[in-house]
């Protein structure tokens, strides 16, 4: 299958001309590149992971480049204090990238809050969270660039606002492999990024007792059914002194989760989940998790290609999840 | 600044309210205004505050909106403002009287909603005000008139207006709907979590719109969808609490 995707991997030189050429990018790649890439109008994040033409890779000396032909946009930073009206300043009609650094106060904020953000759901958002290299985890810092100043962001989202022509739209798709699994039906008292307590087919009991007495898989999610959409929560870690377990993206309060299904053979499953023909793609990202547990490298997953990365963002934040976003006829 | 600045003066925008954040949308020729009253519209954390959004009289050619959460305190005298509406309609108190004096001059009211840009779902709100007599200042024979006058523009459109109880069920409903956009699917789940914590009829009314607005937006791409809301037409088990 091929699809026509506006993204691909390339070297500094080429990244670097593109930027001198004027064009509107969003740029993925190991901070050091970054680092050394010219001012111009694009957004970046770091990773080193990519879903490249022939397959997964990690590499220092690429970057993936999505170049937006769409018209210049607007490029804006976010802190704690406004990421709250970023789809405020998202046009009526476009599409708005986001990136969002691993680890800091902003992709907190996000993923607890950006499901009650003003316009959240009524203008398209997708993104990703940038994030090391994994045997660098804990000493490097996840990284954000405001290509208008180079400058390296550890606390702040960058976003690139396009509008696009009134006979165009952008729609936002993800897609996840898993299905819940015939397990216990899991709610939780409030909404976090760790848990506890919890109710297990209606009655209370802890979550890592259950994973243990269950048996399950920690490369597994906890899947929710959002009228069809299945949102995933990956296990980051488990505290068996505290008895608490720690998650990617917050579990939500007054929803009902179940541990994934595992998912046989990724690459074969994603080719069946993609459409044959999704139109002009935009943007596209898969998770990181998806990359090592199914390992992806040098394997292809149905022609979408570009950033690894360590959380997406479609609409809220999502985990384990592949993201991408099309141009289609309004 | 100066933005801000000139969308009070334009408004009248008068204390206790203040205009937080202007965005001029170039493409679509909209203004969209943000206002508060006393403190940020958009801080670190918001709880899910019930935003209403109206539309208000053009600025020169630009359609313009005026965003803004009324406190329940908030005065007789405040809330009729020119520049607010009732926090469960989706037009101003200044638009309101504008489409009545054009109509009261002779006009139309298919020739007033083009005259302003007034969109079919809009026009038929504002129509089903002033029939119901909840806008002041309407003589009695402009009423008579807008009843003779063809429904034209209202059926124009296969999505329901925001009175219908197809909006009210959906949403207090768990029954499944086939739904393919994943912003819809995201938003419904969303708006039924809420939907049954909502206090008060006008928090409902601004959930209704919020979802509707999706389906106008979207209407090309729905009709799927939109069929399914017929369903819900019949469904009482929302109904109960309403």
């Amino acid at each position: 299958m091929t699809v026509d995707s506006a993204g691909r991997l390339v070297d500094l030189g080429e990244a670097r001309a593109l930027i001198e050429a004027g064009a509107t990018l969003s740029v993925a790649g190991d901070a050091e590149l970054l680092a050394q890439l010219p001012k111009g109008n694009w957004i970046g994040g770091s990773t080193p992971y990519f879903m490249a033409d022939d397959g997964g890779t990690c590499r220092n000396d690429r970057l993936f480049v999505h170049r937006f032909d769409l018209g210049e946009g607007t490029i804006q930073r976010y802190d704690r204090d406004s990421l709250p009206s970023l789809l405020v300043d998202a046009p009526e009609n476009g599409f708005t990238l986001l990136i969002l650094p691993a680890g800091s106060g902003v992709l907190e904020d996000y993923a607890h809050h950006a499901p009650t953000y003003h316009d959240m759901f009524l203008k398209p958002v997708a993104g990703w969270v940038s994030g090391v290299r994994v045997d660098r985890l804990g000493q490097d810092a996840a990284l954000v660039v405001d290509g208008r100043s180079g400058e390296q962001l550890a606390q702040e989202a960058i976003a690139l606002h396009l509008a696009l022509p009134a006979d165009m739209t952008a729609m936002v798709h993800a897609i996840s492999l898993f299905e819940p699994g015939d397990g216990a039906e899991i709610e939780f008292p409030a909404t976090g990024f760790s848990a506890t307590d919890c109710l297990i087919d209606g009655r209370p009991g802890n979550l890592r007792e259950y994973m243990a007495a269950a048996g399950i898989d920690q490369r597994l999610p906890l899947v929710a059914d959002y009228c069809g959409a299945m949102v995933n929560v990956s296990i980051q870690g488990v505290d068996e002194g505290a008895q608490r377990v720690a998650f990617y993206a917050p579990v939500f309060e007054g929803v009902r989760y179940r541990f994934a299904k595992p998912v046989v053979d990724y690459p074969e499953r994603f080719l069946e989940a993609m459409p044959s023909e999704p139109g002009t793609l935009l943007f596209g990202c898969n998770c990181i998790l998806n990359y090592l547990y199914s390992e992806l490298e040098g394997r292809r997953t149905a022609g979408l290609t570009g950033p690894i990365t360590f959380g997406e963002v479609a609409y809220q934040l999502l985990n384990q999840t592949a993201v991408y976003v099309t141009l289609e006829p309004a | 600044m100066r933005d801000v600045e000139m969308c009070r003066h334009l408004l009248g925008v008068k204390a206790p309210w203040d205009v937080s954040q202007v965005r001029m949308d170039v493409q679509s020729r909209q203004i969209h205004v943000y206002l508060t009253m006393g403190r940020s519209w958009f801080g670190r954390y918001l709880p899910d505050q019930t935003r209403s959004r109206w539309r208000h009289t053009n600025l020169g050619s630009c359609q313009t909106f005026i965003h803004a959460t009324l406190p329940d305190d908030i005065s007789d005298q405040d809330r009729k403002v020119a520049f607010l509406g009732e926090s469960g309609n989706e037009f101003s108190h200044g638009l309101a009287s504008r489409v009545v004096d054009c109509l009261q001059a002779g006009m139309s009211y298919r020739q007033v909603c083009e005259l302003m840009g007034i969109d079919v779902h809009l026009a038929w709100q504002i129509r089903l005000a002033i029939s119901e007599g909840t806008l002041p200042g309407v003589a009695a024979d402009v009423s008579q008139r807008l009843k003779a006058e063809a429904p034209g523009v209202a059926r124009v459109t296969q999505i329901p207006p925001g009175n219908d109880p197809v909006w009210h069920n959906m949403l207090s409903s768990e029954r499944p709907m086939e739904v393919r956009m994943l912003s819809l699917r995201l938003l419904l789940t969303r708006c039924r979590q809420e939907f049954g914590q909502l206090r008060g009829e006008d928090a409902r009314r601004l959930k209704i719109n919020e979802i509707r607005r999706f389906f106008i937006k979207h209407e090309k791409q729905l009709a799927a969808e939109i069929e399914q809301l017929a369903r819900f037409r019949d469904d009482a088990s929302g109904r109960a609490e309403s």
